[in-house]
């Protein structure tokens, strides 16, 4: 196998003559390149005014080691020449490859790039986000009147959906916030406790631990975890389910998806955050109680004794609303990602990432606006 | 006499998944560029052997040889050089959403030709042309009607001039002009381009359109019932075909 393609100029007439194998596979690096000059070389003489005609040749005796690749070549050829109206000359081609040769080919419909200039960039952007904005609004509004039907008793969403849901953000997501909450608890006990040492107040590692947990660390990391768990499962389920036509499908019915797909979620979520959050406050104490009873000479007594102490009923009630507000925040993402999900694979892939990044973001600036309003009261 | 060569021979194939056996004892012979239907009823399996020729799903079973090769029980690199011989179409066209039509024909020519990327991409025009979408070199999957999709999947299943070319339900969903119309395509990708095709189907008018030699899948015995040109078992096949090809109920 060698050259597969050259040309020759006869006064106005271009001569070209394929030859050998153009089967795909058996092409090599070289010839690649010797094909590619030849191709620049006949281009380059299209660019001349003086050819008027070309002639397609076929040189070989075997039909079948030419594949669509010298199609392709031939093709683009033409195509240049009838840009050009330069008369080409196909029938000393095979009959097979004539046929295949008459294609229409119409230049490509691309998506017209328009001159965008910084200013029209700034207002696409703002458009789009403004649009955004607008979309996210008017789900929380849908949001809003379907948990008002909901307890109307009007209310698309089944029970099933509900204890469905419930099961998959509460009991399912146990293992996790346990092994997640007791880790955090033996951080936050032996890292305190080593300072605490110096002082000789081991005993108020308990206080602490407990405190912070109850207080901010236990809801800010159940929310984190669940964001990841459950939020992004939200927008994939949802997401995929736009893919399948599956929410149409919802909507060819009269009913709203919304009810259907988003209330139960947010109701079973911000129920059961709460119950995940006292249960990963009993793990991080544990946690912190492993550290003490192992590393310190305090009994559990002691441990118990001044955990009551300090951790005050209020506390508790403040780490409740934190999670209570943190279910609402993870779940209304997550659904309206999955319901603003495009309709192609790596749309859900972008709407689950989304879903995630901001529930965090929200858990975080949700935390220090309620901080920041509690500590304008002095709790 | 039929002097055809046979290119992909079909023997004792059980397919199945676990101990569950979806079709059994099949043998059959698809001879070089024959267009070959496999037709039964729903749930009868045809999809399920499409995927074992495909190379998607290990038979129970049995052996398929491309070109005298086994496909399933032979070394890997058979197993791979076969893969690149292969071109399907999914039925739901299957093409990869984040990418333009052109990049959907360009990435397998990227990966295993050493083409530049301008001889690339005017043979993914090539291939969008022949099938009737030039001009959407550009477009996304999801900026196309269904009909589109499955045409591009057939210029992507053509990306690297495959030998054997199958087709899941090609023309499943499409109006009879646009079913017409890719009924054509295949008899002129077969004739021009001398490639063998496998079809699974059940539009009966593209079946006597396009079909040289058909078999017959049933689901309740398990196993192939007949096979044949689709005029010889209309008129000799058992009394289900016939039913199924005259489109009677039972």
């Amino acid at each position: 196998m060698g050259k597969l393609l050259s040309a020759k100029k006869d006064k106005k007439i271009l001569y070209i003559v394929a030859m050998g194998n153009w089967t795909l596979h058996e092409i090599t690096r070289d010839i690649q390149k010797d094909l590619a000059k030849e191709q620049e070389k006949i281009f380059a003489f299209l660019q001349e005014d003086s050819i008027q005609e070309i002639h397609f040749q076929y040189d070989n005796k075997k039909d079948n080691e030419w594949g669509t690749l010298l199609l392709s070549v031939f093709c683009s050829i033409k195509e240049e020449s009838i840009k050009r109206k330069i008369a080409f000359d196909i029938s000393l081609l095979p009959m097979k490859m004539q046929k295949l040769m008459a294609l229409d080919y119409n230049d490509p419909l691309s998506h017209i790039e328009l001159k965008r200039n910084f200013f029209y960039k700034i207002g696409e952007f703002s458009e789009r986000r403004f649009l955004q904005l607008k979309a996210a609004m008017d789900f929380v509004g849908s949001a809003t009147i379907a948990f008002g039907n909901f307890f109307r008793g009007k209310a698309a969403a089944t029970s099933k959906d509900i204890w469905q849901e419930i099961y998959n953000a509460g009991a399912a997501s146990l293992p996790i916030i346990s092994l997640v909450s007791i880790l955090l608890g033996l951080i936050l006990a032996f890292v305190s406790a080593i300072q605490l040492q110096v002082l000789g107040a081991e005993i108020y590692v308990s206080s602490l631990v407990s405190v912070s947990m109850v207080r901010v660390m236990s809801p800010v990391l159940t929310g984190i975890v669940i964001a990841g768990r459950i939020g992004a499962s939200y927008a994939a389920t949802i997401g995929s389910m736009q893919v399948n036509e599956e929410v149409d499908a919802i909507e060819t019915f009269g009913m709203n998806p919304i009810e259907f797909l988003v209330l139960p979620r947010i109701l079973s979520l911000s129920l059961m955050m709460p119950f995940l959050t006292v249960y990963s406050d009993f793990m991080g104490i544990l946690g912190g109680y492993i550290v003490i009873s192992f590393g310190y000479d305090i009994s559990f007594y002691a441990f118990v004794d001044n955990i009551q102490n300090f951790a005050k009923m209020e506390h508790i009630w403040i780490g409740l609303f934190h999670s209570f507000v943190f279910g609402i925040i993870i779940a209304l993402t997550g659904c309206y990602q999955g319901i603003a999900s495009g309709r192609d694979a790596e749309a859900v892939g972008r709407a689950t990432t989304m879903a995630v990044v901001h529930s965090i973001i929200g858990i975080i600036v949700s935390t220090s606006i309620i901080t920041i309003i509690l500590s304008a009261y002095k709790m | 006499m039929d002097t055809k060569k046979a290119l992909i021979e079909v023997k004792n194939l059980t397919v199945g998944y676990g101990s569950k056996i979806i079709q059994k004892d099949l043998n059959f012979t698809i001879n070089a560029q024959d267009i070959f239907i496999i037709m039964g009823g729903s749930g009868c399996g045809k999809s399920s052997l499409l995927r074992v020729l495909m190379g998607l799903l290990k038979p129970l079973k049995g052996n398929v040889y491309f070109n005298g090769l086994d496909f399933w029980n032979g070394t890997q690199e058979d197993h791979q050089n076969i893969l690149q011989q292969i071109g399907v179409m999914f039925q739901s066209g299957a093409l990869w959403t984040s990418r333009t039509l052109a990049e959907n024909i360009s990435i397998p020519l990227k990966q295993f030709t050493v083409l530049n990327d301008k001889q690339i991409y005017e043979l993914a025009r090539y291939k969008l042309a022949q099938v009737g979408l030039s001009g959407f070199e550009h477009y996304y999957p999801s900026e196309i009607s269904g009909g589109m999709r499955k045409r591009a999947g057939i210029a992507r299943a053509l990306a690297l001039d495959p030998q054997f070319v199958f087709l899941d339900e090609p023309s499943a969903g499409l109006d009879p002009v646009s079913s017409a119309k890719l009924d054509e395509l295949i008899l002129q990708l077969r004739d021009s381009l001398n490639m063998t095709i496998l079809i699974v189907t059940h539009e009966l008018a593209s079946i006597f359109a396009v079909a040289d030699h058909a078999i017959w899948l049933d689901a309740k015995t398990k196993t192939m019932l007949a096979e044949g040109s689709p005029n010889y078992l209309l008129e000799n096949g058992p009394e289900t075909v016939r039913k199924f090809l005259r489109r009677e109920a039972e």
